[in-house]
């Protein structure tokens, strides 16, 4: 008898199997320094600390606005509340306020929550980002206003964030799987003037000259495989000249290299997806991925990258 | 139906109940998360920071100099890092080709960086080979991890050194 309990207790423990397996979360999020913010707009001086990775404006006179990118799940879930801090250090008569915005993948929907830190002192505090309700294959990103230093040259600091909206996936995608705002793109080389939307998105805005080429990193966490039919980018062209991408796999020597490849030059002002899966990726490599950007066109229509996700298989 | 039978057939049973839950454990602790070095930001104004056009690695652009370039290049940091699993290690990847050498230090702080904990690397090379640097490091659990180094000028000759990309918890 208690040989076929056993047996009936291995059977229903198949049955049940896959829930304990709560990791099908997709495990994307984690806790980022304050580095990976980038400068939005021209006002203020945005600096990085000598030691902790925090951020802060330098400025004496000029408030800084900077977009920090995250790693989102995109399930559709909720941000947990008591999981989803931005941590800060407000030194200065003014406050630091931060929207943690939710993008739909088309960023033609929006979900956000505000908050205004606290202090005026040397207390390290934190906002609570909890409860933001997301969207399946959107973007997540904290736009955040830090003020001058003030009249005794004390500054504050952004100093990291996480914002957690991982659980049981609800898309069908594989473990590892994540999407970033375009705002996590950087500027290759002097062509091109960066130009980032409050929705998240990046531009180019210029009116005149070459196409401006940026690097979008992402993580990876898996070693060797493709890339999933998850993995695409979500863009807008509105200019006659084309936007393309290109998904690039590097071994770690920068040696061996795959690549998949898009171009667009449908000119319209629809918010389109263009898969980047079947990118063979290198045991112990990189996975990042290349855009050029046109010029506004001589309307000063632009267009613009909105963001995009890696699907490892 | 004898005895040796129904042991092998609940092995099987059993290899395919907790299969799914062991590779997914599986692959949380062997999680590395790897970024190109063009997730680093310039700390200060020393130096330029520059990214190459093809594989997103980072340099300094400032010819034969004393004008080294930091960068801090940040981790999207594991809520739970794996602990004592040393195929997980932190590294580096770099190409040294200046004759000052690539410093690195990776430091894992709390989330409001009271608490640090770090671990310093030097690059070895002044060649055209690809190399890595590999730290030792307990990370603060719930807390973040970022690199922070500093890059030399190009050489006399020209030549530039690179962080190619880097992989933590």
């Amino acid at each position: 008898m208690k040989r076929s309990f056993s047996t009936a207790a291995l059977l229903v423990a198949l049955a049940v199997g896959p829930t304990p397996a709560r990791a099908v979360m997709t495990d994307a999020n984690g806790t980022i320094a304050g580095s990976l913010c980038q400068k939005v707009g021209l006002p203020g001086t945005l600096r990085v600390t000598a030691d902790d990775g925090a951020v802060y404006n330098h400025s004496s006179s000029a408030v800084l606005t900077i977009d920090c990118p995250i790693a989102s799940a995109g399930q559709g879930s909720k941000t947990l509340s008591g999981f989803s801090n931005l941590w800060y250090l407000d030194q200065s008569t003014s406050s630091i306020s931060c929207t943690l915005r939710a993008e739909d993948a088309g960023t033609t929907a929006v979900n956000q929550l505000s908050r205004s830190s606290t202090g005026d002192d040397n207390g390290y505090r934190s906002l609570d980002f909890g409860n933001v309700q997301g969207f399946a294959g959107g973007q997540m990103h904290l736009r955040c206003t830090i003020p001058p230093r003030d009249a005794a040259g004390n500054a504050s600091f952004v100093i990291s964030y996480i914002i957690r909206d991982d659980g049981p996936d609800a898309t069908g995608h594989k473990l590892g799987y994540h999407t970033f705002p375009g705002t996590n793109c950087r500027r290759i080389g002097s062509d091109g003037s960066v130009g980032f939307t409050t929705d998240g998105t990046i531009f180019n805005d210029l009116s005149g000259g070459n196409r401006m080429h940026v690097d979008c990193p992402m993580f990876t966490t898996r070693n060797g495989g493709s890339t999933g039919p998850g993995t695409v980018v979500w863009y807008l062209d509105d200019s006659p000249e084309q936007l393309s991408c290109m998904l690039r796999a590097e071994d770690a020597g920068s040696v061996l290299i795959n690549s998949v490849s898009f171009n667009s030059s449908v000119n319209d002002n629809i918010y389109r997806s263009a898969s980047l899966s079947g990118l063979a990726t290198f045991n112990g490599g990189f996975v990042h991925m290349h855009c050029w950007l046109p010029v506004r066109d001589s309307g000063g229509l632009a267009s613009y990258v909105v963001g995009y996700a890696i699907e490892p298989l | 139906m004898n005895k040796r039978a129904l042991i092998i057939i609940e092995a099987i049973v059993l290899g395919a109940a907790l299969a799914p839950a062991l590779a997914i454990a599986s692959q949380i602790v062997s999680d590395k998360r790897r970024m190109t070095g063009s997730a680093c930001a310039q700390v200060s104004t020393a130096g330029f920071l520059r990214i190459t056009h093809d594989d997103g690695a980072i340099f300094n652009d400032v010819v034969n100099g004393n004008f080294p370039l930091t960068v801090d290049c940040p981790v999207i940091s594991n809520v739970t890092p794996p602990s004592g699993d040393i195929s997980a290690a932190p590294e580096l990847w770099y190409l040294d080709h200046s004759t000052s050498a690539i410093s690195c230090v990776l430091r894992s702080d709390s989330n409001d960086s009271i608490i640090s904990v770090e671990n310093s690397a030097t690059s070895t090379g002044d060649d055209g080979n690809y190399r890595k640097m590999t730290f030792t490091l307990t990370p603060l659990s719930g807390g973040y991890q970022h690199f922070r180094c500093t890059i030399p000028t190009r050489d006399a000759a020209g030549n530039a050194s690179y962080i190619i990309g880097y992989r933590s918890w």
